[in-house]
């Protein structure tokens, strides 16, 4: 029997030494998933909190075909998203602007960001970017996945990835700036 | 959107594929705390640790009765045998309570001596600590002076330290050699009585010239108080003179005794260059031009090249930006290289090269 298997058997049987564990084992990437879609510290620790108590309720429906660690993402994931709704900060079916069209090719080289950094710029976007961007860019469902997940068109999804996207490019490129050189003479 | 360009997508997908962080201490308790209780979490030791245990406490407590019934024998006291028990009983959870603090499960009588015994080794183990540092700050080398004086400067612009005990800079005109040599005798006295085992060796800020409007640290170390011309009393004090200055600093040593200190801060003014490194040409009104801007600068000269060596963009202009324009169309988003020629105002020149990015 693998670890993983013996965690997950040790949960169903209820032991709390087994629960244990498996919080051990995945809190702190799922800490830092959490992280992404909340605006603090403390609200991603209490999204973790909800979503290991779902974690360990549920565990028996967990079936062994895909991977656990998947399995814990995808509740921490849907956890966020119900922890962003019921803050009520749904995003208005806003106006679709056709910038989206407009976004072009990247072809930025980005470089001296630190995850730090890239944290701190996902946190500052508003929610509803913020969240469109995390699933889009870093989780990589689809428009079609996160409007049903979100309850929010496919268009909506687009624009709200633009924005993200067109935000995040600006903030970087104030970053640099601030990071100007001095030159000492 | 995600395409093999799409570099924004990259970094933050690379960032955080690994990302983690460790939750913060009470989180897990919290959780246990939401779940049933279906089987109690096992203790620090194995079920089998009980058994030992149980057997030990029986084992003391019938040594007890054995003790006390001898004693009784030799006292010529008789005593009813239950108020014996009734003694031994609440000795026996106070044995086992003390047997868990160890893993070996063995006799107990032998164990608690264990427990005991170590944390009187540990303690004599690291009382022999400080006895062993203190021989080693005796034996400092002389040259670490210049070590410790330069491990706390963080320094903007490059300068040497000299500590004023080597003698290589001209004491401040208030203090009389036969200060000095006093000074390095008391030093040598803290050296030995350093009971924190770091080597308290006096370091003194040294004159400097620095351009307007930076800030300056004064670093100081080695005494017992400071008291700064500027009313501060830290250790370190931090300045952004306006014009040339002295500093003063009076020292309370360790031993009591006190010395001045003079440093001179002369101010000028230099030539900056601040230069970004990015630009986007969308006419959205921000940074829509690349512009180089700076103070004290007589002569100037900008030139932009592609990442192929085309020329796209000459000015001599400081106030004229590229905008991002070339031959009519619009420059691709891309990397490109600058060279800036420019002068100080004493016509000292200076060039500075680096590479930007068009961001479309």
């Amino acid at each position: 029997m693998s670890e993983e298997e013996e965690i997950v058997n040790g949960c169903i049987a209820g032991k709390a030494s087994a629960q244990e564990r498996l919080y051990k084992r995945y809190a702190p990437k799922m800490l830092g998933l959490s992280l992404r879609y909340t605006k603090s510290l403390q609200e991603a620790e209490d999204v973790l909190q909800d979503a290991f108590i779902k974690i360990l309720r549920c565990i028996e429906s967990y079936k062994a075909e895909g991977s656990l660690e998947g399995w814990i993402r995808k509740i921490v994931v849907n956890t966020a998203l119900n922890h962003y709704r019921d803050t009520k900060r749904i995003m208005a079916q806003d106006v679709i602007d056709d910038d989206y069209n407009s976004v072009k090719e990247d072809t930025m080289v980005y470089s001296n960001f630190n995850t730090a950094d890239l944290l701190n710029l996902i946190q500052s976007l508003p929610e509803g970017y913020r969240v469109v961007f995390n699933l889009y860019e870093i989780e990589g469902y689809n428009h079609r996945e996160i409007g049903e997940m979100l309850e929010i068109s496919e268009n909506t999804s687009k624009s709200q990835l633009s924005k993200a996207r067109m935000r995040l490019r600006m903030k970087l490129e104030a970053l640099q700036k601030e990071r100007i050189k001095k030159i000492e003479t | 959107m995600t395409t093999q360009n799409d570099n924004l997508g990259n970094l933050f997908r690379e960032a955080f594929r690994d990302y983690e962080k460790q939750p913060g201490e009470g989180l897990w308790e919290k959780i246990a705390a939401q779940q049933p209780a279906l089987v109690p979490a096992p203790k620090a030791f194995p079920r089998k640790g009980w058994y030992f245990i149980g057997g030990g406490a029986a084992l003391i407590a019938t040594l007890c009765v054995v003790y006390f019934s001898i004693n009784s024998q030799q006292d010529a006291k008789l005593q009813p045998e239950s108020a014996q028990q009734k003694l031994v009983q609440p000795l026996a959870p106070l044995a086992a309570a003390e047997t868990t603090s160890s893993d070996k499960p063995s006799i107990s009588e032998t164990r608690i001596k264990e427990v005991v015994t170590t944390p009187a080794t540990e303690r004599s183990s690291t009382a022999s600590e400080p006895s062993n540092a203190s021989p080693l700050t005796t034996t400092a080398p002389q040259e670490s002076q210049a070590e410790v004086a330069q491990s706390n400067k963080q320094q903007r612009i490059a300068n040497n330290i000299t500590p004023i005990t080597t003698g290589s800079t001209t004491p401040p005109p208030a203090t009389p050699p036969a200060t000095l040599s006093r000074l390095s005798e008391s030093l040598d006295l803290n050296e030995t009585k350093g009971e924190s085992g770091t080597v308290n060796k006096l370091s003194l800020p040294e004159n400097k010239t620095i351009c307007l409007g930076d800030e300056l640290l004064l670093p100081a170390s080695g005494g017992k108080f400071y008291h700064w011309s500027t009313g501060e009393t830290t250790e370190s004090i931090r300045v952004i003179p306006q014009s040339s200055t002295y500093y003063s600093l009076t020292v309370t040593l360790n031993d009591n005794t006190q010395k001045v200190h003079h440093v001179r801060i002369d101010v000028k003014e230099c030539a900056t260059l601040y230069i970004a490194d990015a630009f986007s040409p969308n006419g959205d009104g921000v940074n829509d031009e690349f512009l180089a801007f700076g103070t004290n600068i007589s002569r100037f000269s900008m030139k932009i090249y592609s990442a192929n060596g085309q020329m796209m963009f000459e000015t001599n202009d400081i106030n004229q930006g590229w905008n991002g324009r070339f031959k009519g169309g619009d420059a691709p988003g891309d990397v490109y290289f600058y060279v800036v020629n420019f002068t100080d105002s004493n016509g000292q020149p200076f060039v500075r090269k680096g590479r930007l990015f068009l961001l479309r």
